[in-house]
């Protein structure tokens, strides 16, 4: 039954999601809930071992600062905890810490874009990507080049944009991970490219 | 020239094969939560004692009217001790 209710709830997860999860039955994510439920801690840090890695990973979209990603991982599996009645077990346990991630990390972002802060990223940089060599780039200097190209955007935009090609969550997994309606991801998503566009005509550069 | 949307799919697909650094976070949320119920504990016994010192004021005072009452109103026992104390006398 439980392997059924797997198979089931599992295209609800990104790729990334998917095969990491993959291994775990959701029927152990629900025992150890229920013994957290009794009070047993112990369970609770066999959760924390068994998907901080995944957390972790979808958190370093938010923020590369060591530290500060720390922080959110661990904000995250407080926030789970406290609110862990509210998980009815229908979907894997990794996809509501998902949403909590998202929202702990979206919570980051509007904080930092409320001190006016914004990410240091020159259109040059971009310039100098050479077409035929983006494939072979070192994946942490693209990520950080995505990080701080999307960090010109308000957050609203950085997060639709950094689910839908970092995290390659479809529309549907976009909404699941933002609460938001399908039709608003959609919207959301139009207009952030539009922006990002928008910030390369502006400086002058003719994009296709 | 490839388009602008592509060369972006193509960083992203980039992007998505880097490794995020480990993290062990399991023994300072541990740690949080047992603080956070800690003092959940304490907010949770407070409202309790101040019902438990409220309840016990009323039911001294409901006591004290209660024998002051019976002394004064209704003592059963008054008419008996009279009676033996006439008969003594």
């Amino acid at each position: 039954m439980s392997e059924l209710v797997h198979a089931v709830v599992e295209p609800l997860l990104s790729p990334s999601e998917s095969r990491n999860v993959a291994a775990v039955p959701l029927a152990v994510d629900l025992e150890d809930i229920r013994q957290i439920r009794d009070g047993d801690s112990e369970a609770y840090r066999r959760l924390i071992e068994r998907y901080q890695r995944q957390i972790g990973q979808i958190l370093w979209r938010f923020s590369r600062d060591s530290r500060i990603h720390e922080e959110l991982v661990q904000d995250v599996f407080v926030e789970a905890y406290l609110s862990l009645d509210r998980y009815l077990g229908k979907a894997p346990f990794v996809h509501w810490l998902s949403r909590i991630a998202t929202r702990v990390g979206y919570g980051y972002w509007k904080q930092v874009a409320r001190q006016k802060k914004r990410e240091n990223f020159s259109l040059q940089e971009w310039d100098q990507l050479p077409d035929d060599s983006v494939e072979r780039m070192d994946p942490s200097q693209a990520a950080e080049l995505m990080h701080r190209l999307l960090g010109k955007l308000p957050p609203r935009d950085r997060l639709v944009l950094t689910l839908r090609y970092l995290e390659e969550c479809d529309v549907a997994e976009t909404v699941q991970r933002t609460g938001w309606t399908k039709s608003m991801v959609k919207v959301q998503t139009w207009r952030a490219r539009n922006k990002l566009r928008n910030l390369f005509k502006q400086s002058g550069r003719d994009i296709k | 020239m490839i388009n602008f949307d592509d060369r972006l799919k193509m960083l992203a697909a980039r992007a998505r094969s880097e490794a995020s650094p480990r993290v062990d976070v399991s023994g300072r949320v541990l740690a949080i939560l047992e603080t956070e119920q800690n003092s959940l504990v304490c907010m949770s016994e407070r409202p309790l004692m101040w019902v438990a010192v409220l309840s016990s004021a009323i039911a001294a005072s409901v006591m004290a009217i209660a024998v002051i009452s019976y002394y004064f109103q209704s003592n059963p026992l008054a008419e008996i001790s009279e009676t033996i104390s006439w008969v003594m006398q």
